[in-house]
């Protein structure tokens, strides 16, 4: 078997982008990480916690991101390394401590955060770019291009960290740490260090009047941080002396340009400058690059940062260049970049030619149908949200079709393309704060009931409180929590309701019902999403009382629930369809409404597979001909 | 001999294992003294969606996480829908494609919403597209392996037979080894007969 954590320097392994980022960490001797889990960056803080025991280190998840960073402020400020990785949604709600936090100083132990951006939104509600936030906190920040630079990246990271007594960002990507290559490990380095309480220091962000002379001394800090980077093997130049075409680039950018660049064997014209540094920039070195050219474009995900930030930096200069990038429309404002967009631009700004395929394939692929058809995304077979939805939505139309539900952050997020029943969808928490805005506007006639549906992870992370100003100012509404005893969406990493902590050891066990009781709710079910008729009922009773409502669906994630039986030699009990009772052909479609993936119609003919049925028995409830039930029976 | 880079596209149905089986392919790549790169798209929102593995083997250590369009050498499709899919992209007429002709419908399929092609029109499409098309029945060779989830280790098996990759069969299978956790016994047995399908 591999093993990561292997003190076996010299040697080359397959690492992903984030088992590099845990493994930098290791040898850079950690102490301490912490994370709320988010794609793409989860594996980071999943690995620590596997060479937690053997390295003799503190690995959580906390409750969100906010608490994780300030778990890692608390030790680096003791004298210890701590790491803390979260996506780029975490960053949006760390920032306000973050830039505190830039202020006060990391500490005498070396802080790094790294955020992992998500171009394309491929799990993620939306695309934003890490850099303006890292930007915006003026703190240092780098960015990786490959595995090998994203562990070596960390040791360096560390170091700049404890010296100049600030935390440093590592921009992340869904490209980086869901990709793997080969990376040559270093050493292990024991960092023996025993946390010290310094009580001489007031760790603060300055408050009034004060703070400016932090921020100040933070800008000097930046400044000779800037020197540092001039410096930086971080920063790569490959071209020409004097190309014709500069570009400027960094992350998976400056690997697309150089495989662009290969394409289109134009290594003596283009020169290719990878920016590792992403904040502060150096000047200098801009400068100098620069002057070698006359046309400059930026590869780059997400927004236009280098691109705006150079810019400006070339407001000084006495020499004119010409710039390309997103701002021009040569390179696309919004999604992830591949070889093949940064090929069209070269090609676009230098004029040159170049056919990927020839005349004759063109026509032969126009010759070829385009109908694929896609694979729309659904809940697994037997998953308690599908069965939730579907209680709420027959609840709802039975109420005249009365009822408005707000959506949130995880896996029941695939509720807006269920029927349609889920009618918002922003960020971790949001259900339960919209719904405590619409349930006050009664009087402005507004006469629907209001149904949030919310996570068990995210009702920790950030429904709370939101519950407690719905009770505080008198709005009225219905709260689903859909408590499958895990964060599934992220790859089943445990929370407070777990019962276990990062390191798979016991934990407290923190009960939603005792949160709302002690909160104030009166009106309190715990719901079984299996049992149709129930489940239906408590969501019509609920929405039709008036009243302020908490329904916990609880059932757990119907994949770990296959795992463990699996793990014990139990066998799933699937259900069939009676051929003789079914009316599907008589046109009863009602189990296929149902949209699971093991019921499935052919030829006109509805049925079951059974290598995809996870035996959760719901379509059997939902048959108004009784014609599904258990193989066997 | 080999002419570098080498570049294979993994395409398949999330909850394939298309995600180890590139990084068999990793692996067995370093074995050879090589760099690799691989991008894949995974996480809780591919459950049940396409998903591809883009694998670039070089002597360069600058490699990219997607294959560029057209540019693929050999497409492993563990799905026929999904084949066809990336054959469109990234097939060329020096590519090879090895595929499983065993297809996973979509959702839209299954409610009747949507027409899944017949395999003939997937199959001849995509021989259009393509050098070679070597279509096998992975799906029932995994069953016959003792475990239908070792479809990836026949496709990988189909993959080292071919002879395509500067890579020995043997390196592969130690590589099986090195990443595999569990039914290994099957999974190696599942490589042997995919590797058997494509040299015999």
């Amino acid at each position: 078997m591999l093993d990561i954590f292997t003190d076996s320097p010299g040697l080359r392994i397959l690492l992903t982008g984030n088992e590099a980022i845990a493994r930098g960490a290791i040898e850079a001797g950690l102490h301490v990480a912490s994370a709320y889990p988010g794609t793409p960056s989860t594996e980071i803080v999943e690995t620590l916690a596997m060479a937690a025991k053997r390295f003799n280190l503190h690995v959580e998840w906390s409750v969100n991101e906010i608490v994780s960073l300030e778990v890692a402020a608390s030790a680096s400020w003791s004298g210890l390394r701590a790491l803390t990785a979260m996506k780029h949604n975490g960053l949006n709600t760390v920032i306000d401590f973050l830039i505190a936090l830039s202020l006060s100083g990391s500490g005498r132990g070396g802080l790094i955060i790294v955020s992992a951006d998500d171009p394309q939104s491929h799990s993620s509600p939306y695309e934003q770019d890490t850099r303006l936030l890292g930007r915006y906190a003026e703190i240092p920040m780098l960015e990786p291009s490959t595995p090998q630079e994203a562990k070596d990246m960390v040791l360096y990271a560390f170091k700049l960290s404890e010296e100049f007594n600030l935390p440093v960002l590592i921009r992340g990507y869904t490209r980086l740490g869901h990709s793997s290559g080969d990376v040559i490990l270093g050493e292990i380095r024991k960092v023996d260090r025993k946390a010290f309480l310094d009580k001489n220091i007031f760790f603060s962000a300055g408050g009034s009047g004060f703070s400016p002379v932090l921020h100040m001394e933070k800008h000097r800090k930046i400044y000779r941080i800037e020197s540092e980077f001039e410096k930086s093997s971080w920063n790569t130049y490959i071209g020409p002396e004097n190309p014709e075409l500069l570009i400027i680039t960094s992350g998976a950018g400056y690997t697309y340009t150089t495989e662009a660049c290969r394409i289109l064997n134009l290594n003596g014209k283009v020169g290719v400058l990878k920016i590792g540094t992403l904040y502060p920039i150096p000047k200098r070195l801009i400068e100098k690059y620069l002057n070698i050219t006359s046309k400059v474009l930026f590869v780059e995900e997400i927004d236009p940062y280098l691109e705006e930030y150079i810019k400006a930096l070339s407001a000084d200069l006495e020499f004119k260049v010409k710039f390309f990038g997103k701002m021009t429309n040569h390179i696309p404002i919004v999604g992830e970049l591949n070889p093949d967009i940064v090929v069209s631009s070269i090609v676009n700004i230098l004029k040159c030619s170049y056919t990927s395929i020839p005349q004759s394939y063109k026509e032969i692929l126009g010759e070829i149908s385009n109908y694929i058809p896609t694979r729309s995304l659904t809940f697994c077979p037997g998953c308690p949200h599908r069965a939730t939805y579907w209680c709420i939505i027959k609840a709802i139309r039975r109420n005249s079709n009365k009822g408005y539900v707000t959506g949130d952050i995880g896996c029941y997020a695939l509720g807006r393309s269920y029927h349609g029943i889920m009618k918002t969808l922003h960020c971790m928490g949001a259900s339960i704060g919209l719904a405590s805005g619409f349930g006050v506007l009664k009087r402005f006639g507004l006469d629907e009931p209001i149904v949030a549906v919310i996570g068990d992870s995210t009702f920790y992370h950030a429904g709370i409180p939101a519950l407690i100003n719905i009770l505080y100012n008198g709005s009225k509404a219905t709260i689903c929590i859909l408590d499958n005893s895990t964060t599934a969406m992220t790859g089943f990493q445990p929370h407070p309701g777990s019962g276990v902590n990062a390191l798979g050891d016991e934990a407290p066990y923190i009960s939603i019902e005792n949160i709302v009781k002690a909160i104030g709710f009166r009106n309190i079910s715990i719901i079984d999403p299996f049992n149709v008729e129930e489940a239906t009922e408590a969501v019509y009773k609920a929405i039709t009382s008036g009243e302020n409502n908490i329904l916990i669906f609880r059932r757990k994630c119907m994949m770990l629930t296959v795992r463990e039986m699996m793990e014990k030699g139990l066998k799933i009990n699937k259900y069939t369809i009676d051929h003789d009772k079914c009316r599907s052909k008589r046109s009863c479609k009602l189990c296929l409404e149902f949209n699971c993936p093991a019921i499935y119609s052919m030829d006109g003919v509805t049925d079951i597979d059974q290598t995809l049925c996870n035996g959760c028995g719901v379509c059997a409830q939902i048959c108004p001909f009784q014609a599904i039930h258990k193989l066997g029976d | 001999m080999y002419q570098l880079p080498i570049r294979i596209l993994i395409a398949g149905v999330g909850g394939q294992g298309n995600v180890l089986a590139s990084r068999i392919i990793g692996w067995a790549a370093i074995e050879s003294g090589y760099h690799v790169r691989i991008g894949d798209v995974f996480g809780a929102a591919q459950r049940g969606g396409s998903v591809q593995s883009h694998i670039t083997i070089d002597i360069n250590n600058v490699l990219p996480p997607q294959i560029p369009y057209y540019k693929a050498n050999i497409i492993l499709g563990f799905e026929p829908l999904e084949t066809l899919r990336a054959c469109i992209k990234y097939s060329n007429q020096e590519c090879t494609v090895i595929m499983n002709i065993k297809p996973v419908y979509p959702v839209d399929v299954l409610t009747g919403k949507l027409k899944y092609p017949n395999l003939d029109y997937i199959t001849s499409n995509i021989s259009k597209l393509c050098r070679k098309l070597w279509a096998i029945n992975a799906s029932e060779l995994s069953v016959k392996a003792g475990n239908p989830a070792t479809l990836n280790m026949v496709m990988l098996g189909a993959l080292a037979g071919s002879e395509l990759t500067p890579i020995e069969i043997d390196t592969y299978r130690s590589s099986i080894s090195k990443v595999v956790r569990r039914l290994i016994n099957e999974n190696l047995k599942a490589f042997k007969l995919g590797t058997e399908a494509i040299t015999t």
